[in-house]
């Protein structure tokens, strides 16, 4: 026996046969950076969770105190005042204090919702992968049927029946959300069932528990934490259009979805009011999209598509 | 194609009953429903009448049962809060919602395979650029915000377009730019992507070489075999369209079912929210049957195999 045979055979040599493809992968197709500057795609993320955790320290002002004769300032840079430096709303709060607390709840929720989808999804797509056969067909079916629920027909019907609140919105979100992981997971785990390292640790005598320890989960990780990153974006823009709406959460919650319905409604006297609320979501996404490639990139991992 | 009907079919009818059984547990999970819509001051005595008339008081399972039935023969009974059968009351707004997603989704596979298609000859140099920074825009702008930002410059600061209603092409046309720019922006970067990889193939290589111009190669030779993962696209994200074309209705004032199903939510308006639970998924299904036969005309192999474009 050759020494190279003997490196191929062992079974703890789990990441070389992924090489051979990493060659032909697909390109990119979405949100794409270049690599030069290596920390700079996180710029956006970091932006949105300075202005979402240090919100307090940003400005003094109370996010909640109206002051009826201060409504609708404009920005500071607009002809207002460094006092609001966003300006305030409706009501004469103070713009950027509510634009933090809003990130940060939605940051909160988005998290917890992408959590909890992601559990269920890698768990079912795991099993379905991993089991193969009658496991995997019914996983399937249950898979294919839920995509033909849109998310925000799922809120309407739990708001409908459970009303609103916080527990039922990330129930709405895992609903919404789990799909996406348990489809790339299960063909993830059916390419590595089928894989040559994981033939040869069976054959080597490794049993069930090891083999999915040892060789599958070190696998799948990487695609997990991207899928991760991508789901935290998903949910959010998600989570801010039930809110939007107005389903989910009770109306006094402050969330980014529920600070663009509260701008909208000022629309024709102050832009300002619906605009920044917004440009924090497009920068939520950005950002956790941005991660997501950066981690793909800095595992050299396959491009990650659910096309 | 009888596989393919016989597939719809059985995804219909799965998607169908999960829909139905989800419902129904909801509603016996919140509670007496007579609670949604009968003051709290009823007396008992009518909220037990009302209980008998609705079929509220026979056993769980009869009553699982007859919602079954009545999922699959679209009879969910009156509406709770409309004075009409909850059927009509969504299929008022069905047409309607169906328009502004069906044009939105042809419009944004239009432009995105145009883009894509334009766009994939050039390397690199400013057409690239100003392509990955609209579609970068594109796909981060949430569209409900996007509608938004319409009607302030469009409608308010320009006046161009009427902000609300749904009388003539003019008022579809913030709406259907609303919905658009997402899917386009994902179909552009899918298309140009994948006529990227099929430049690379020997057919194209003898294509140039045979002298047919470079317009002729790219729609004739180069799009049929790069546009595939974009029609998957779509059939994959059906849901996603036409629950987007719910949520810009309500940006937009369009009197589609979707307003009429978030009125019917902040009521518990139940058998108007069963009715519109199980015609959504429906048109779910449609629109993938649609594209799976898309699929089939582009591809011959797909014709011979009848693979459907969601087997995955």
């Amino acid at each position: 026996m050759q020494p190279d045979d003997a490196i191929r055979l062992d079974p703890t040599v789990a990441r070389a046969p992924s090489d051979a493809h990493r060659e032909t992968r697909p390109p990119r197709t979405r949100l794409r950076f270049s690599s030069v500057l290596n920390l700079l795609p996180l710029v956006p993320l970091a932006l949105f969770l300075v202005i979402a955790l240090a919100g307090p320290y940003l400005t003094p002002a109370d996010p909640e105190q109206q002051n009826l004769l201060r409504r609708l300032q404009p920005p500071v840079w607009a002809g207002g005042t460094w006092s609001h430096p966003l300006g305030t709303d409706g009501l004469g709060r103070d713009l950027l204090a509510r634009l933090a607390i809003g990130a940060r709840f939605s940051l909160f929720i988005g998290m917890i919702a992408a959590i909890n989808a992601g559990l269920v999804g890698v768990l079912l797509g795991a099993f379905a992968g991993l089991a193969g056969g009658w496991t995997d067909r019914i996983i399937t079916s249950f898979v294919t049927v839920s995509m033909a629920i849109p998310g925000i027909v799922i809120g309407i019907v739990i708001t409908a029946t459970l009303g609103q609140g916080l527990l039922n919105l990330v129930v709405i979100l895992l609903l919404g959300g789990w799909i996406i992981y348990a489809r790339i997971v299960r063909l993830q785990a059916l390419a590595l069932r089928q894989s040559e390292f994981v033939e040869a640790a069976y054959s080597l005598g490794a049993g069930k528990y090891h083999v999915l320890r040892r060789h599958m989960l070190p696998n799948l990780a990487p695609t997990i934490l991207v899928l991760f990153a991508q789901g935290i974006a998903a949910v959010m823009v998600f989570e801010a259009t039930l809110t939007y709406l107005g389903l989910g959460l009770s109306i006094e919650d402050v969330t980014l979805g529920s600070l663009v319905r509260e701008g909208q409604q000022v629309l024709f006297s102050a832009w300002w009011a619906g605009l920044f609320p917004g440009l924090m979501i497009a920068l939520a996404i950005v950002g956790f999209n941005f991660l997501a490639d950066w981690i793909q990139a800095r595992m050299r991992i396959d491009r990650i598509s659910d096309v | 194609m009888a596989r393919l009907a016989l597939r719809a079919m059985a995804i219909l009818a799965g998607t169908i009953f999960l829909a139905s059984s989800g419902i129904f547990f909801l509603i016996h999970l919140s509670g007496d429903p007579t609670y949604g819509f009968l003051p709290v001051t009823t007396s008992p005595e009518v909220r037990d009448a009302v209980r008998e008339r609705l079929g509220l008081d026979r056993p769980l399972v009869e009553q699982y049962l007859l919602f079954l039935q009545d999922s699959f023969t679209l009879d969910f009974g009156y509406s709770w809060s409309m004075r009409q059968p909850a059927v009509d009351a969504v299929m008022n707004g069905f047409p309607k919602t169906m328009q502004l997603a069906l044009t939105g989704t042809v419009t944004a596979v239009l432009l995105g395979v145009a883009v894509g298609v334009v766009t994939s000859a050039r390397r690199s140099g400013p057409a690239e650029w100003l392509l990955s920074a609209t579609t970068l825009v594109g796909l981060a702008i949430p569209g409900f915000w996007l509608g938004t930002l319409l009607i302030l410059l469009f409608a308010v600061q320009l006046g161009w377009f009427p902000s609300s209603g749904s009388s003539g092409w003019r008022s579809m046309v913030l709406p259907v730019v609303a919905l658009t720019l997402h899917p386009a922006s994902m179909i552009a970067r899918l298309v140009r992507a994948n006529m990227r990889e099929v430049e690379s193939t020997t057919y194209i290589r003898t294509a140039r070489a045979k002298g047919l111009p470079l317009f002729v190669v790219q729609w004739r030779h180069m799009l049929p075999n790069a546009i595939l993962p974009a029609v998957a696209y779509v059939g994959l994200h059906a849901a996603g369209l036409i629950g987007g074309a719910i949520v810009i209705e309500s940006v937009f004032a369009y009197p589609g079912v979707g307003r009429m199903a978030l009125q019917a939510a902040l009521e518990r308006d139940l058998p108007v929210i069963h009715a519109f639970v199980v015609l959504s998924a429906a048109m779910v299904v449609l629109i993938n049957v649609l594209v799976d036969l898309t699929a089939m005309v582009i591809d011959p192999r797909l014709r011979a195999s009848q693979v459907a474009s969601h087997a995955t």
